[in-house]
C-alpha cells in the first residue's frame, strides 16, 4: 500500500514538474484551429466554384464559431459548467487578475487621495487658529473590517454542504474501502443535515452499525478502531442533535443507539452513548452535554454549543425552554469553559427573549470547532478537522 | 464580543416592553449572567441601562426589586474598586434615582456598594450620589460593612462634602465616620477630607463628639494642605475654650497645632494675643504638647518653605524656660 502511494506521489510530482497538462489541453485547440482553417479555406474555394453552397458554409461556420464563443463565455462565467474549455480557463484567470488588479488601483488611488487631503490640511492649519497636534496619518492604523462571510461565499458553503450530504450518503451505502468509509463518517459529523436544503436523508443506520462494528461481544473497543469508534459516535450524536433541535417527534427517526459498555470507557466523548439509554428525554440529552463535568470534555460542550445556536436562529423561538436551563448549568459547575460557548449561549438567550439576533453579529462570532480534548490522548490518528460554522 | 452584548441589550430591552412571557425569560438570564465569570466590563454599562429601564416599567413587571439588584450585581459587582471608567462608562438617567430606596431598603450590603460604586467612579453622577447621604449616616447601624462597601462608603464621602451630611444630622455622620475609622491610605485626596473634618469639628456638637483619632488624622492633613483651608477664627476660639473647660486636651492640643498652621500672614495682633494665651495654659497642663506643636510646625514650615510664626516661638520658649525652672 505504501509502495503504491509513493509511486502514485511519484508520477502525480513529475506530472506537474513537466506541464503535461499544457500538451494535453493544447491537442484539442490544435484541432478546433485546424478546423476552423478547414472551414475558411473551403468557403475560399467555393467561393469561386457555387456561391449558394459557399453562403450555407460560411452560415454553418460562423454558428459554429459562435457556438465556440458561447461555450468559452459560459465556462468562463462559472467554474461549475460542465462546457470548460482551455480557452475559458485561462479568460477566467484573466479577468480575475484584471478585476484584482482594478480593485486594488481604486484602492490605492483613495490611499492616495487621503494622503493628499492630509497633506492640504496641514499647509492650511497654519493659517488657522492654533489647533492641538494630531497624530501623524502614517501612525494611524486604519483596521478595515473584513466581511465574515460574502453572499457568494454563503451560496458556495450551501452548495458544498448539499454536495457533501450526498456524497457521505453514497460513499456510505456503495463504498467497502476503510479509508473512504473513516474519511465519510468524520464528515457526516460536520455536516448541516436537514438544512440549507440539505433533503438527503443520512445513513444513519449504517454510522450505527459501523460504530457497533469496533466494539467486540464484550463491548471492548477493538484495538486499532478507536478513531472510527469515536468520529462514529460524533456522527451519531451530532445527527441525533440536529434532528431533536428540528422536533422531539422528527428525532424518534434516529434514536441513539442502546449500548451498554461492560468495561469502563476510556474516551469522555464515547462515553456520551453510554448514558443514552433512552429514559431521557432529548432535551435532557443535550442538557447532559454540556455538563462540564471531569471528563465530559469542553470542546463537546463547544461543538454542541454552535449546533444550538445555528438551530435555534435558523428556528427562531422553537428550542425548548428547558435547553437554556441547561445551557446555564454549564457555569453552576465553575469549570473552564471556552467563550465562544458563552458568547453562544448570549445569542441563544436573545434569540430566546423574542429579540432576533442580527445576522451581522452572528456572524462575527467565531464558530470554529476546537480540536478534541483526545487530541491529546497518547494514540495515533488523523489530525482532528476544525470546521468553519456558517450561522447563515 | 462587543456586537454580541450589545444584542442583548436589545433583547432584554424589548423584553421588558414585551409580552409577559418575554418577561418571565428576564430573570432566569439575569441569573445566567451573574454566574458568568471574568464578566466584560462592557457590561457595566448596559446593566446601568437595564435598571433605568426596569425602574421606568417597574408597574409591569414581577419583582421589580430583584431584577435591579441582579442588574446591579451583573454590571458592577466584579469590577476592580481602582477601575478607571472612560468618559462614556454609564448614561445616569432621572429613573436611577430610584435606586437609592430599593437598595438601602434592601439592606444588601454588596447591592449598596455597587450602587455607590457606579456614582462615585462617574463625575456626573454628583447630584445621585449626594441624595445618598441621608441613607449612609445611619446605614452602620443596620448592615454590616464589607471591606468594598467601607472603601465605596469613604469614596462616598469624600465626594458628597460635608454639606448634605450637615443636613442630614452631625451627630449620625459623626457615628458613620467612628465606624469607618478613616485612615491616610483609604482616602483619595487629603483637601476634601481635610475640609470635610475642619467643617465637622467647627459644627455645633461637632468638637464634642469626634473621636479624638480625626482630631489628630486632621493634623496630618492639614499640614499640606493649610494654604487652601479656610478658618473661623472667633469660631475657633470658641472651640479652644469649650475644650479647655471641659479638660479635653489631647483634643486641645491638636487643635492649636491645626490653628496655629491655619492662622493667616496677617492675624488679628490681639487674636493672635489671645491664642497665645491659650497656648500657654495648654502647655502648663501638658508640658508634653510643647514639642509636639513644636515639631508640627516644624514639619508645616518645611512643607510650604515658611517659617514658624514668632509669637508661636515666643510661646514655646516661655514654655522651655517655665520647664527648666520648675525642674529641681
Amino acid at each position: 500500500m505504501i509502495e503504491r502511494c509513493g509511486d502514485r506521489q511519484r508520477k502525480c510530482d513529475g506530472l506537474e514538474r513537466w506541464p503535461l497538462h499544457f500538451f494535453v489541453e493544447s491537442l484539442p485547440v490544435m484541432l478546433q484551429i485546424a478546423l476552423l482553417l478547414l472551414a475558411c479555406g473551403l468557403c475560399r474555394h467555393m467561393w469561386s466554384t457555387n456561391a449558394p453552397v459557399t453562403r450555407t458554409l460560411i452560415s454553418l461556420t460562423g454558428l459554429g464559431v459562435m457556438f465556440y464563443i458561447g461555450i468559452v463565455i459560459a465556462g468562463m462565467s462559472s467554474y461549475a459548467c460542465p462546457f470548460q474549455t482551455p480557452a475559458s480557463n485561462s479568460l477566467r484567470g484573466s479577468w480575475k487578475k484584471v478585476r484584482d488588479g482594478i480593485a486594488s488601483s481604486v484602492v490605492h488611488s483613495k490611499r492616495i487621495l487621503s494622503r493628499v487631503q492630509q497633506m492640504w490640511k496641514r499647509r492650511l492649519r497654519p493659517l488657522r487658529h492654533q489647533s492641538p497636534p494630531t497624530i501623524p496619518l502614517e501612525n494611524v492604523q486604519v483596521r478595515q473590517s473584513e466581511p465574515w462571510l460574502k453572499p457568494q461565499d454563503l451560496a458556495i458553503i450551501r452548495r458544498t454542504n448539499t454536495d457533501d450530504a450526498r456524497c457521505v450518503s453514497w460513499i456510505l451505502r456503495n463504498i467497502t474501502d476503510p479509508e473512504a468509509l473513516d474519511a465519510a463518517i468524520r464528515l457526516a459529523g460536520e455536516i448541516r443535515w436537514f438544512n440549507d436544503g440539505v433533503n438527503v436523508t443520512p445513513p444513519y443506520d449504517l454510522i450505527v452499525s459501523t460504530f457497533e462494528a469496533c466494539l467486540d461481544s464484550t463491548k471492548t473497543l477493538y484495538p486499532g478502531s478507536r478513531d472510527r469508534a469515536y468520529y462514529s459516535v460524533r456522527a451519531i450524536l451530532w445527527i441525533h442533535v440536529l434532528a431533536t433541535c428540528k422536533s422531539e417527534e422528527f428525532a424518534r427517526a434516529f434514536p441513539l443507539p442502546r449500548i451498554k459498555f461492560t468495561t469502563p470507557v476510556p474516551d469522555p466523548d464515547l462515553e456520551h452513548l453510554y448514558i443514552s439509554d433512552g429514559i431521557w428525554s432529548a432535551d435532557l440529552r443535550i442538557g447532559l452535554f454540556f455538563r462540564t463535568e471531569p471528563g465530559h470534555t469542553p470542546p463537546h460542550s463547544q461543538w454542541i454549543s454552535n449546533l444550538i445556536l445555528h438551530d435555534s436562529w435558523a428556528n427562531r423561538t422553537r428550542l425548548n425552554y428547558r435547553t437554556i436551563l441547561y445551557l446555564v448549568s454549564v457555569h453552576k459547575t465553575k469549570t473552564t469553559i471556552f467563550l465562544n460557548t458563552t458568547l453562544n449561549r448570549l445569542l441563544v438567550w436573545c434569540i430566546l427573549l423574542g429579540s432576533p439576533v442580527e445576522e451581522e453579529v452572528l456572524k462575527v462570532q467565531d464558530k470554529s470547532y476546537p480540536s478534541p480534548s483526545f487530541a491529546a490522548a497518547q494514540i495515533t490518528h488523523h489530525s482532528s478537522p476544525v470546521t468553519a460554522w456558517d450561522p447563515s | 464580543m462587543g456586537p454580541i452584548l450589545g444584542q442583548l441589550s436589545k433583547a432584554v430591552l424589548s423584553a421588558i416592553n414585551g409580552t409577559s412571557t418575554q418577561q418571565e425569560s428576564i430573570p432566569c438570564m439575569l441569573n445566567d449572567l451573574v454566574n458568568w465569570e471574568n464578566r466584560p466590563e462592557d457590561l457595566a454599562g448596559i446593566a446601568y441601562e437595564w435598571c433605568s429601564v426596569i425602574y421606568e416599567n417597574r408597574h409591569r413587571l414581577q419583582n421589580w426589586e430583584g431584577l435591579l439588584l441582579l442588574c446591579l450585581e451583573i454590571g458592577f459587582r466584579h469590577l476592580d474598586l481602582q477601575h478607571q471608567p472612560t468618559g462614556g462608562w454609564v448614561t445616569h438617567t432621572e429613573h436611577h434615582r430610584g435606586l437609592i430606596d430599593v437598595v438601602f431598603k434592601s439592606r444588601e450590603s454588596e447591592a449598596i456598594a455597587d450602587v455607590l460604586h457606579v456614582w462615585s467612579a462617574s463625575y456626573t453622577a454628583q447630584t445621585l450620589l449626594s441624595l445618598c447621604a441621608s441613607h449612609l449616616i445611619g446605614l452602620h447601624s443596620l448592615v454590616p460593612f464589607s471591606p468594598r462597601l467601607r472603601q465605596l462608603i469613604i469614596r462616598s464621602i469624600e465626594l458628597i462634602g460635608y454639606k448634605k451630611f450637615e443636613e442630614a444630622g452631625v451627630e449620625m455622620f459623626i457615628g458613620l465616620l467612628d465606624r469607618l475609622h478613616v485612615t491616610a491610605e483609604d482616602i483619595g485626596f487629603s483637601f476634601p477630607w481635610a475640609s470635610l473634618l475642619l467643617d465637622t469639628i467647627q459644627s455645633s456638637g461637632g468638637a464634642e463628639h469626634l473621636s479624638h483619632w480625626y482630631w489628630e488624622f486632621l493634623v496630618e492633613l492639614a499640614a499640606p494642605e493649610s494654604p487652601w483651608l479656610e478658618l473661623d477664627f472667633a469660631r475657633s476660639l470658641q472651640i479652644i475654650t469649650s475644650l479647655t473647660e471641659t479638660k479635653q486636651w489631647s483634643k486641645l492640643e491638636c487643635w492649636m497645632g491645626i490653628v496655629w498652621m491655619l492662622l493667616p500672614r496677617q492675624a488679628d495682633a490681639t487674636a493672635e494675643e489671645d491664642l497665645g494665651r491659650s497656648t500657654l495654659l495648654l502647655f502648663r497642663q501638658r508640658p508634653g504638647a510643647v514639642q509636639k506643636l513644636e515639631q508640627w510646625m516644624e514639619r508645616w514650615g518645611q512643607t510650604h518653605d515658611r517659617d514658624t510664626p514668632e509669637s508661636f516661638k515666643q510661646i514655646c520658649k516661655q514654655a522651655h524656660e517655665a520647664a527648666q525652672q520648675n525642674t529641681p
